[in-house]
């Protein structure tokens, strides 16, 4: 994917810009407080339709405005470039033929996002209006690192859950639907078991709400299963190569429910007759708390780290990992991110790095750029000062790149 | 709202209560009806209050009528032993419209919502069960859409008619898409939802 243009009307402290994007890669340099970060936010924001940092839309609207609008044209980058290509051609030249190839004029995905302050946030894909969050997600893709990804490590399970939906949305956009529908169950039922304890209503109405989130629930475990599983392969190997092989990365599913590895009938049976049944057994404790207790929503995922002789022990990153185990399992499950969506949709996301230089030593920062480099991704990275930038450069690293000056929401230079 | 004569500052108040219309919209559509031709505002008047006067629900199946019973259910022509059931008058008018169906029809008026406070109770379902009872209706169809509460009230009002009656109880098979609401839905979907219409349960 490649973001060829972007243009920002009162977000944050965006007043009205428009800028083009060519380059491969973009070094957004500025002081503190002049908007990086708020550059990045908005790409993020035509991707995900949500911020990385906040959950009120509100504070993306310029302090001076009660609307903002983002406007992005993006353009496919081209998956059947092999890797000899890259080597032949120059990456200035090779980048001018993948822009040349993927987007002629005229013919990119328009997505636009607006917001206004006493309304629902609106979309549009090619000047279409689009009523649901799911036909949007998946349309343009982007994944970013940030030093708030550590969460995905030292967080609770609900971020990394989190993190694997949305990683399973950009893939399948569908997905989000079927997350949407058993959110909504839950939410009914929570509401009906409060109702009961009350008694407002008889417990028979229960059967249908469990019903729906017995059948959601089943999809939802699959395929998480299945994604956690490519993500652990992927995750895995970043892992190995980030550690040069001294360390074991192991990711491991801990569903509420049992793992439903495919949907051969017989097999599904058994899943559903299990779910319903942990719903039967916990009902008079739900009845107490107002509140399901079992199901995909009470899902994580645990990550461990061994030594590379497979009878020592695993131990969990999150309790006994020192910080710098913590960041490199954190950009293992990053890159992971990056190479299943490229695996599972063809396109290569466009990379998002904020603040992320600084905490990296020389050798990680070498293999992350080789590693965008095999990927060929667009990537957007911040940093205060171009050295900042010049002295984490693996040595033998000579590729163009656009320097954005940017001084209180406007581009400088 | 104050900087507004009175007349109009109501005027404004009373447009709020119509669906989507935020405050916004009901002042535009205020002044538009000061422009008008007092003629077509009359007649707008006019019409809205025909259609409280004039029109009411049919008692029987719950839909919009100018006599009641309405002249579905007082049809011959229709085959009494077949109850359609929906959400409200507007997906009955979606159904109808397709020309493929020709049994009886029973409006809900709505679907079961905890959330918004909805039970059984606040719909018409006990209406429905003394029908089946009374009419010895052989089916019933569900046409409700599938949406979560679309779906759970057709999961409920299966297992209720199933364990009350002997009656054959089915649902339209949704080729309608997840979340869609059925009078959006255009008449051919319905037809061949209506025809692929399968038995509930395993
Ligand atoms: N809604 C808003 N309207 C106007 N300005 C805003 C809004 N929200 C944030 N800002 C301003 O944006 C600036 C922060 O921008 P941003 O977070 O992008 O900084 P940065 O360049 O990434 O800085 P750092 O190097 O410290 O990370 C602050 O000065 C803040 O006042
Ligand atoms: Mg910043
Ligand atoms: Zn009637």
């Amino acid at each position: 994917m490649w973001l060829n243009h972007l243009t920002l009307r009162n977000f944050r402290n965006y007043t009205d810009l428009e800028i083009y994007f060519p380059d491969a890669i973009n070094l957004i340099v500025g002081n503190n407080a002049q908007g990086k970060t708020n550059l990045l936010e908005a790409i993020y924001f035509v991707s995900t339709a949500k911020s990385h940092r906040t959950h009120s839309n509100r504070e993306l609207i310029h302090y001076d405005s009660d609307w903002f609008y983002l406007k992005a044209g993006i353009g496919a980058l081209s998956a059947n470039l092999s890797l000899e290509d890259k080597v032949q051609f120059p990456v200035a030249n090779w980048q001018q033929q993948v822009v040349r190839e993927c987007f002629p004029v005229g013919n990119e995905l328009i997505i636009e996002a607006s917001h206004e302050v006493e309304g629902q946030k609106q979309f549009r894909l090619n000047g279409d209006l689009l009523p649901k969050l799911s036909e949007w997600v998946g349309q343009f893709r982007v994944v970013l690192f940030s030093p708030e990804s550590l969460i995905l490590v030292k967080g609770a399970p609900g971020d990394r859950r989190r993190f694997l939906d949305q990683l399973i949305c950009q893939i399948n956009p569908l997905y989000l639907s079927q997350l949407q529908r058993y959110q909504s169950s839950l939410r009914q039922r929570n509401e009906l078991l409060k109702q009961i304890r009350n008694h407002r209503q008889s417990v028979d109405l229960l059967e249908p709400w469990d019903e729906l989130l017995v059948e959601d629930g089943i999809l939802i475990t699959k395929v998480r299963t299945q994604m956690l599983d490519l993500l652990h392969q992927s995750a895995k190997n970043h892992h190995a190569q980030l550690t040069q092989s001294t360390e074991v990365l192991n990711l491991r599913y801990c569903p509420s429910l049992q793992e439903v590895e495919t949907t051969d009938n017989s097999e599904k049976e058994v899943a559903v007759n299990h779910f319903r049944q942990r719903l039967q057994k916990s009902r008079s404790t739900d009845l107490i708390y107002g509140n399901t207790s079992v199901g995909p929503h009470r899902d994580e995922f645990k990550l461990f780290i061994q030594e590379p002789d497979s009878n020592s022990i695993q131990r969990e990153v999150k309790l006994y990992g020192s910080q710098g185990q913590q960041r490199t399992t954190s950009l293992a499950l990053k890159l992971g991110e990056v190479e299943l969506i490229h695996s599972q949709t063809g396109n290569v996301p466009v990379v998002l790095l904020d603040d992320v230089l600084s905490e990296l030593d020389d050798i990680r920062s070498q293999l992350l750029f080789a590693l965008f480099q095999d990927f060929g991704a667009q990537l957007f990275i911040t940093a205060t000062r171009e050295e900042e930038w010049v002295a984490h450069l693996p040595t033998n690293f000579n590729q163009h790149y656009r320097l954005i000056t940017i001084d209180n929401g406007q581009i400088v230079a | 709202m104050n900087y507004y004569p009175e007349a109009m500052a109501r005027l404004i108040g009373e447009l709020q209560k119509l669906p989507t219309v935020g405050p916004k919209t009901a002042q535009r559509l205020a002044f538009y009806f000061l422009k008008m031709s007092v003629m077509d505002a009359k007649g707008i008047a006019q019409s809205i209050e025909d259609v409280k006067s004039a029109l009411d629900y049919c008692t029987r199946c719950g839909n919009i009528t100018d006599t009641d019973p309405c002249r579905i259910c007082t049809d011959p022509r229709r085959d009494r032993q077949l109850i359609c059931v929906v959400k409200d008058p507007d997906d009955l008018l979606a159904i109808e419209r397709t020309n493929q169906y020709n049994g009886l029809y029973h409006t809900l008026m709505g679907v079961l919502s905890p959330l918004n406070g909805v039970g059984p109770q606040e719909l018409r379902m006990s209406g429905l069960f003394e029908r089946v009872e009374k009419d010895h209706i052989k089916e019933v169809i569900i046409a409700i859409s599938s949406t979560t509460e679309g779906q759970a009230t057709a999961l409920y009002l299966t297992r209720q008619l199933t364990q009350k009656f002997t009656v054959s109880v089915s649902q339209i098979a949704h080729g309608i898409p997840v979340g869609g609401d059925l009078d959006y839905i255009d008449e051919l979907t319905i037809a061949k939802a209506l025809e692929g219409r399968r038995p509930f349960g395993p």
